[in-house]
């Protein structure tokens, strides 16, 4: 990590001392010149030097350099104003106003995007806030179901519990009046047999031949004293 | 000691702009010397002097005479400008299209514009900022691209030339006047020189005038010494690289022999001393880049909204 940081820093520190080898060398040439001229042939090679530069000064022009840094070279301001000023129209036509102009669209663009992600964002919001009211409204709901059916089921044991007793007691109650009925037709036979066999007796007893309208006074008189149970 | 590795000729000729590139004598081209000369087509037989003061030598010196000479710093500038156009125009089509940025390059160019329009530009200049963004970012890049073929091996910074700096001095001055003058009228920006003061009359008319006097002295000379500042920085941090390597050619031809322990040392010493130096001076080259951009920027708001 610490490597891949420093690499940059270590290839430009690599190059800049690259330079200055090769700067050096440039040194040690003029040297091996200045050591060649400080020898033997000192003069006749300082004069041939001298000869050298002459030339060059009438071929090229080469004046020798002004060691004063506040020199200005007329021809070098007008090139660099030419330039500039080429340089400002071609790239403030070419290069400066689409920057410009899709800077600004990017800002504007990135500005849009964010007031929509925030607008998304707020209805998001809202929408989850609804669904969870509704899913509040529904669980509700289901609790109410839940316990409307419990009810239902509870009223409906009841019922039947219910009908199931007021069947078994219906189911005695007849029972009950059938051996009551029972009861009494076997009471009331007993009971005419009983009143024919005494009135039998009573007329062996008696003697008397009696006629039916007798037998039936007797037999209402014997009803009306006999026990009603 | 005309041809010693350190006579003042040897060291300023190689940062001083000149009619040839300086290769080592050991590469292919160039004469013996390893001096490349360029073509002049155009170079006038009888250079024309322009300044001839009768008993001012100096300042007769400092101009050279009009010679249309075709120069080292010349070609680099119109390669600094070439380079320019090819990389912002590339940029511009990406940028126009929409989109983010992407990759390493298109990144870092888009952090120096946006730097200087968010920090430079617009906290100096204001709401009119913007209009003003082409003129200082071409200002900020040619500058740069000045400065940095000053790092270049057997090139030079064009920056480090008076004739140089001093326009690009004049083209900011020339865009605070004309910015001044748009936005208070002609006149207007000249009277808004002189700055607002309860005098009396009578001292009025004495000490306004004075004081407009200076107010325009100043104005030439902060935007002289912008000139100077970038060619002072450009000019003295390569004339100490030059002089740290010299050593080297001068001990050598003190001693005449590469193996001698003193060779050696010295060479060790102005090989690491310039190495560091070469960072100080990438470094100076984007400060003086900023530094000029932000100047233009702070001069031209004052002009546009004065006081």
């Amino acid at each position: 990590m610490i490597m891949l940081k420093s690499q940059p820093i270590a290839l430009l520190f690599m190059g800049l001392f690259v330079f200055s080898l090769l700067a050096t060398c440039q040194a040690a040439d003029d040297a091996a010149t200045t050591v060649k001229a400080d020898g033997t042939h000192a003069h006749e090679h300082a004069a041939s030097h001298a000869g050298h530069a002459e030339d060059h000064a009438a071929a090229h022009g080469h004046t020798p350099v002004d060691p004063n840094p506040l020199t200005i070279n007329p021809d070098l301001s007008i090139v660099t104003a030419i330039i500039f000023i080429l340089l400002l129209l071609v790239l403030g036509k070419f290069a400066w106003q689409p920057i410009i102009a899709g800077l600004d669209a990017r800002e504007q663009s990135i500005a849009n995007n964010i007031e929509e992600a925030q607008r998304v964002n707020e209805n998001a919001k809202k929408i989850t806030q609804q669904y969870e009211a509704k899913l509040a409204a529904a669980a509700d709901e289901v609790r109410e179901m839940l316990e409307e059916a419990r009810r239902d089921a509870d009223s409906t044991k009841q019922r039947v519990i219910a009908e199931a007793h007021e069947a078994a007691k219906a189911e005695q109650d007849r029972a009950l009046r059938e051996i009551e009925l029972a009861k009494y037709e076997a009471l009331h036979e007993l009971s005419n047999k009983g009143v024919n066999l005494a009135i039998d007796l009573a007329g062996q007893f008696i003697h008397k031949e009696i006629q039916v309208d007798d037998h039936q006074n007797l037999i209402k008189n014997a009803l009306q004293n006999f026990p009603q149970n | 000691m005309a041809d010693s590795a350190l006579s003042s000729e040897h060291i300023f000729g190689h940062v001083k702009d000149a009619d040839y590139f300086h290769f080592p004598r050991a590469f292919p081209v160039g004469d013996d010397n390893g001096h490349l000369y360029l073509p002049q087509p155009l170079r006038l037989e009888e250079p024309i002097a322009l300044v001839k003061i009768p008993g001012m030598e100096a300042v007769n010196n400092m101009v050279e005479p009009v010679d249309l000479k075709l120069t080292k710093f010349m070609v680099l500038e119109v390669a600094i400008a070439i380079l320019a156009a090819v990389i912002f125009i590339r940029l511009a089509g990406k940028i126009a299209n929409g989109g983010r940025p992407r990759g390493r390059w298109w990144n870092l160019l888009e952090t120096f514009l946006l730097f200087i329009r968010n920090e430079v530009a617009r906290p100096a200049i204001g709401h009119d900022a913007d209009k003003f963004l082409p003129f200082l970012w071409t200002m900020f890049f040619f500058i740069l691209g000045c400065n940095l073929m000053g790092m270049v091996p057997w090139l030079g910074a064009p920056s480090g030339s008076l004739a140089v700096t001093g326009v690009l001095a004049l083209a900011t001055f020339l865009t605070v006047i004309g910015a001044g003058m748009a936005k208070m009228g002609p006149i207007g920006f000249w009277i808004g020189q002189v700055p607002h003061m309860e005098l009396p009359l009578a001292l009025s008319i004495l000490l306004k005038p004075m004081i407009f006097c200076i107010e325009i002295m100043g104005l030439l000379i902060k935007h002289f010494v912008l000139a100077v500042r970038l060619l002072a920085n450009m000019f003295a941090g390569h004339i100490v690289l030059v002089v740290l390597i010299a050593f080297i050619g001068a001990v050598g031809g003190a001693v005449h022999q590469y193996y001698h322990p003193l060779f050696v040392g010295v060479s060790l010493a102005s090989i690491f001393g310039a190495t560091a130096l070469s960072l100080l001076e990438l470094f100076v080259a984007f400060l003086q880049a900023y530094i000029f951009t932000f100047l233009s920027a702070l001069f031209i708001g004052m002009a546009v909204h004065p006081h």
